[in-house]
């Protein structure tokens, strides 16, 4: 038996549009991320000193935690959210306490983690501000389902 | 059985240790022991490697609640930079040990796949600036026995 070809093709405008609306569900769930990043960032420099309790942190301002633009990666959206913050010579210090590693001046291992527990602590809650953009977008009150589609969709990620 | 957190992480350093390779040393060869849980003790001897379990959770597509999901993270950490040809080869064992390994002694216990594998940037003061490090993580499932006992009629 023949089958009929689908003669349907969105149009340039449409996917357009529709990125558009992911990518903003997309950023405003990055923000959500940052405000997670920031809190836990505070909770760990509210401690005197990251572990020695010799050498003082300062919490993050909001400019040290950035969003990048987003981009298409293997077929997805991505937004990448990241801390550009330096010391004195330029080394990026977050990346050293995240990842870890071995201290000259405390002269042992030290690791504190911020970006993977608050990604941990906000994975639960992501989808929903995701999809709560999606529901707002005049695209995503004409789909069937609202949220609730996207919630379990997987259609967005985000990357450290 | 049993089986708990700490016997997974017995049989993970197990299998990492002990797998031999068609065409190289085991683990053990380069690091003897020195395969930490988390964090290494202080003044410990290099090369070393750290390991842990990340991001564990209920897995997504399980009803059930019984089933686990999260990463193994496997750092190996040298000292003095013309090592890092050496840690390179100490992390391909490792990827070798760990692929489509699965274990049924601490409930099923099984490797999804590699997720990553870096070279860590050079670090700067007050890094110790002479330290190399390979870091990989693996997905893996889980279905630890201290939660399925209970699924038992």
């Amino acid at each position: 038996m023949a089958r009929r070809k689908s003669t349907y093709k969105p149009s340039a405008r449409r996917s357009a549009a529709v990125i558009a609306m992911v990518d903003k569900g997309l950023y405003e769930s990055a923000k959500a991320l940052r405000e997670e990043i920031i809190r836990t960032w505070m909770q760990v420099a509210a401690y005197p000193g990251y572990t020695s309790g010799e050498h003082v942190s300062s919490p993050p301002k909001a400019a040290e935690i950035l969003i990048s633009v987003a981009s298409s990666k293997s077929g997805k959206r991505t937004v990448n959210v990241y801390s550009p913050a330096t010391d004195e010579n330029g080394a990026p210090y977050p990346a050293f306490w995240e990842l870890g590693h071995r201290n000259v001046i405390t002269g042992r291992y030290e690791r504190v983690e911020i970006f993977r527990p608050a990604i941990e602590r906000f994975s639960s809650r992501y989808k929903s501000v995701f999809a709560k953009q999606i529901k707002a977008s005049p695209f995503g009150q004409m789909l069937e389902g609202g949220p609730e589609l996207f919630s379990t969709s997987g259609a967005a990620r985000i990357t450290e | 059985m049993s089986a708990k957190s700490t016997d997974v992480y017995a049989a993970i350093r197990s299998r990492l240790l002990t797998f031999t390779p068609a065409v190289s040393d085991p683990l053990s060869a380069d690091l003897g022991s020195r395969l930490y849980y988390s964090s290494p003790p202080e003044n410990a001897e290099y090369p070393y490697a750290l390991f842990r379990l990340v991001g564990r959770s209920t897995g997504n597509l399980d009803d059930s609640l019984l089933e686990e999901e999260g990463s193994i993270e496997l750092t190996i950490v040298g000292r003095h930079r013309q090592q890092l040809s050496v840690i390179e080869g100490l992390m391909d064992v490792a990827e070798e040990a760990l692929l489509k390994w699965h274990t049924d002694q601490v409930g099923w216990f099984t490797i999804r796949r590699l997720l990553s594998r870096t070279t860590l940037p050079e670090f700067r003061h007050p890094a110790d600036v002479e330290i190399v490090q390979v870091r990989a993580t693996w997905r893996y499932t889980w279905w630890p026995t201290y939660r399925s006992q209970y699924a038992a009629p």
